[in-house]
């Protein structure tokens, strides 16, 4: 969940790059009172809600989760009361106090689950009001259009037994995948060649690290399965046409776990023989995504394997400090696989947005929804000054969206790679009727400084550089995300946070068995050969009743 | 007491090339310790007083690198930190009145003999029993829930207010103190809440600072039932609220104008300052109350 909310939190503070205001003014259309997406009650409803926060969140004088722009907005345009009644950080903080609430039947009137099995437990104990028909009714068009981008396939998990217990709060997210990142400089001091394979892309690394072998690492790597976003087995392993941690299509109607396949054992092997060799920093077991990034800094890295975001996230530090530009990748696949690469989408935790059995207004989820949605990305409804930042913004740190006690935003899966071509155009031609959003104004705006820097002899600040790297032209990071989709080389895990009887009793330890096993291998503490014995073991363990389990309900579905 | 010949009184006279060397050993052993537990407090203390630049980068070792007292000022303008600290003020100095008086008001009669209290053995085991086997956290929350302390400072300081630990240290420094004095108050016709506090308190004092110590660290760092029983960060103490903003990622922040903000200031010498502030109370109790802490633990040692 914290993953899940870092990343979610990245993605809509791409989305959005909202700035704050003390109060939503009415946008330059008021919401349509006489829709039955807006229509305000006639009389304040009281919403209670448990936040999940950002702790480090700074406010203007006065305001805090419970009282802001959002609620003061949702009062004042819809007659929604929100009442804060708890207030937690993410992730298992947030988990805790919500597993509190639950025991003690004390629950909030609207809810968000940390993941699926939460939701399930909540759905088994009735404690859910019964959502069928609502979401339609209810829902703002632009947020049922969103939704059914992916097929509707999120939209599904929240139906139960035939009814529509919860709405996916998020979705598989195509922005969190697996790019190879290389330093520029680097490799034109070596006089390397861009690499066309994956093995080309190991042997640069390892090059990297001979030529200063003191004071480099060759390959950052710190999860052992999967990390946070980077440095972790998953590219390697994607390349080899491996799917580590996620159910995928086993060519016969059914599905299969990727961990256990053989395609996985060669990924592993490549790590240990790595390691072996001291590509790998031997106290890798340590380490975390902060030090990482302090590597990154500090010059110690050359390639890594990792997500869009490095660049805005601790790459343009390093630009900033020594002008260090960096080439970006698509995962190049393996020699010895002829079928394309394709990169797997990163699990999701089946988190729902839910509302308590016995509120007497369970519409009124949809109603925030779509003042979510509206007033943050529509064009029609946004405020005017959400896209702009000036000082007192800066000063206090925050993007608005990021205040919203009720952490869901359906926004269109697409937006941030449909900027990329728009803000290529605009740049390579000067006209810009192709910036149709305004996340697109704002991109073309920040690229645009990156260019005009540069003309003018001057030194592009890391910001600016991050934004020139994401979305100008077809080396850039999105570029890259695009190529990904228009090939179809995406692979989804085929449960999308679905669990099992089995998987809640067993998923935990079985995981942390796969993690042990994996580093040990890699570490050299045993030999490749045990990997048999994780198979073994992972399907003695529950494995065998889970994969049972998992594949009666994909052919029920 | 009977006077023995130590190994001080000797080494006056002369000492022996063990002995030594043997001290030696011992004080190098020993600064070795004391450098590495002093070793991540100075570089704490060096990272916040450096400039973010610096940090990210990871160029601070024990001595500042540009030196910046911007994370100071930051922290100390933060509301949420300054209520917070507040929160564990108010939190210690009440948690440590109710905690001594519970724990001394316990272990007095645990203290006195199965004639004098009948039934204290029973009792001294059920206070015992609670040092290995807990209620659990779910459990514990609905008694707090139900009985109306949640969201209020009680629920900090009343589910642990008698440490059984504690108690067991003051109830055997009572025992050690001579059975004669209360016996002498006792013919004068004291009542036992007299004899407590006119006899055995003042006496326990070294005991009684030693579970100060204790407790104030104790209630300062506690951080967890902070989270579940107060409900809205207003009311959190600073290490719930510390140790949110420490492991909760910047990553969470990422936009144009916070990318811009967390460049000036690096959540990493941010962070490092509020735990500076946080940490130097506790330390700044510990040399007024030392000498006693001492004392009190080689209290056993003092009989003669």
């Amino acid at each position: 969940m914290r993953l899940t909310k870092r990343l979610a939190a990245l993605a809509v503070a791409l989305t959005t790059l909202a700035a704050a205001g003390l109060a939503f003014a009415q946008g330059p259309n008021p919401l349509p009172a006489d829709t039955p997406w807006f229509k305000p009650y006639e009389e304040p409803v009281t919403a209670r809600i448990g936040a999940s926060v950002n702790i480090a969140q700074t406010f203007p004088e006065g305001d805090s989760y419970s009282h802001n722009v959002w609620t003061r907005g949702l009062l004042e345009q819809l007659n929604i009361n929100v009442d804060v009644v708890w207030e937690a950080p993410g992730g298992s903080d947030y988990e805790t106090k919500l597993n509190l609430a639950i025991a003690s039947n004390d629950l909030p009137d609207i809810i968000l689950t940390a993941n699926y099995a939460q939701f399930m437990k909540l759905y088994n104990a009735g404690k859910l009001a019964d959502l069928t028909g609502l979401y339609e009714e209810y829902a703002y068009p632009v947020i049922q259009e969103n939704l059914m981008k992916d097929g509707g396939q999120s939209l599904s998990w929240g139906v139960l037994d035939g009814k529509r217990m919860g709405m996916p709060a998020e979705g598989a997210s195509m922005q969190q995948v697996r790019l190879v990142w290389i330093r520029a400089d680097w490799l034109e001091e070596l006089g390397l060649e861009e690499p066309k394979t994956m093995e080309d892309v190991l042997s640069i690394a390892k090059a990297f690290k001979d030529a200063d072998p003191d004071n480099r690492v060759g390959m950052p790597f710190f999860k052992a399965v999967i990390g946070d976003g980077m440095c972790d087995i998953q590219g390697v392993a994607n390349a080899y046409g491996a799917f580590p941690r996620i159910w995928i299509d086993d060519g016969e109607g059914g599905l299969k776990y990727g961990s256990i396949q053989p395609e996985f054992r060669k990924a592993i092997e490549i790590y240990a023989d790595l390691y072996k060799d001291g590509y790998i920093d031997p106290a890798f077991a340590s380490l975390d995504g902060g030090k990482v990034g302090e590597q990154l800094t500090t010059n110690k890295i050359g390639v890594i394997i990792g997500n869009s975001w490095l660049s805005s996230w601790p790459l343009n530090t390093l630009y900033d400090t020594d002008k260090v530009d960096w080439h970006v990748y698509p995962l190049l696949m393996s020699e010895t696989i002829d079928t394309p690469v394709k990169t797997q989408v990163p699990d999701i935790k089946g988190a729902h947005v839910v509302v308590r059995a016995g509120y007497e207004h369970p519409e009124l989820l949809f109603k925030w929804l779509n003042f979510s949605v509206a007033k943050t990305n529509d064009p029609l409804y946004a405020e005017p000054y959400a896209y702009h930042s000036d000082p007192p913004e800066i000063e206090h740190g925050f993007g608005y969206h990021m205040l919203n006690p009720l952490y869901v935003y359906y926004n269109d899966p697409m937006l941030n790679f449909n900027t990329q071509p728009h803000v290529t155009a605009a740049i390579d031609t000067g006209d810009l009727s192709s910036l149709t959003t305004a996340h697109d104004e704002t991109q073309y705006a920040n690229v645009k400084k990156w260019f005009d820097k540069v003309e003018a002899g001057e030194q592009p600040s890391g910001n600016d550089w991050n934004a020139w790297l994401s979305w100008y032209g077809p080396d850039s990071t999105f570029a890259i995300m695009n190529r990904y989709i228009a090939d179809g080389s995406l692979v989804y895990n085929q449960t999308y946070g679905y669990f099992t009887d089995t998987m809640v009793k067993e998923w935990g330890s079985l995981t942390s068995m796969e993690n042990e096993y994996v580093t040990q291998i890699i570490a050299g503490a045993r030999p490749i050969e045990d990997f048999d014995e994780f198979v073994e073991t992972w399907l003695a363990l529950g494995g065998e009743d889970i994969i049972k389990e998992i594949n009666e309900w994909h052919k029920a579905k | 007491m009977t006077v023995e010949p130590t190994a001080s009184a000797r080494r006056g006279i002369r000492k022996s090339a063990g002995e030594r060397a043997f001290e030696i050993c011992n004080g190098a052993i020993l600064s070795l310790l004391a450098l590495l537990c002093l070793a991540p407090f100075v570089h704490i203390l060096a990272v916040s007083l450096s400039s973010s630049q610096a940090a990210t980068a990871g160029r601070v070792g024990f001595w500042p690198v540009d030196l910046s007292l911007n994370s100071y000022q930051y922290a100390t303008q933060n509301p949420v930190f300054i209520s917070a600290f507040g929160v564990t003020v108010r939190r210690v100095l009440l948690g440590v009145s109710v905690d001594t008086l519970l724990v001394t008001l316990a272990a007095y009669p645990l203290s006195k003999t199965n004639r004098e209290m009948p039934g204290r053995t029973i009792l001294a085991w059920i206070f015992v029993t609670t040092m290995f086997v807990g209620g659990g956290m779910i459990p514990s929350y609905l008694v707090v829930n139900a009985t109306g302390l949640r969201n209020t400072l009680w629920a900090l300081v009343i589910p642990g207010a008698v440490k059984p630990f504690n108690m067991t240290i003051l109830l055997n420094f009572f025992r050690q103190t001579p059975k004669d004095l209360e016996e002498s108050a006792l013919i004068d016709g004291a009542p036992q809440p007299k004899i407590l506090w006119y006899i055995y308190l003042p006496l326990a004092l070294p005991a009684l600072a030693t579970l100060t110590i204790f407790d104030t660290v104790g209630h300062w760092n506690e951080w967890f039932s902070g989270l579940i029983y107060m409900d809205k960060q207003v009311n959190q103490p600073l290490q719930t609220y510390l140790r949110g903003v420490i492991i909760q990622p910047d990553f969470t922040l990422l936009n144009q104008q916070q990318i811009e903000l967390m460049s000036k200031i690096s959540s990493k010498t941010y962070q490092a300052a509020q735990i500076m502030i946080a940490t130097t109370p506790v330390l700044a109790i510990y040399p007024f109350l030392q000498k006693y802490f001492i004392k009190g633990l080689t209290l056993g040692s003092l009989k003669g």
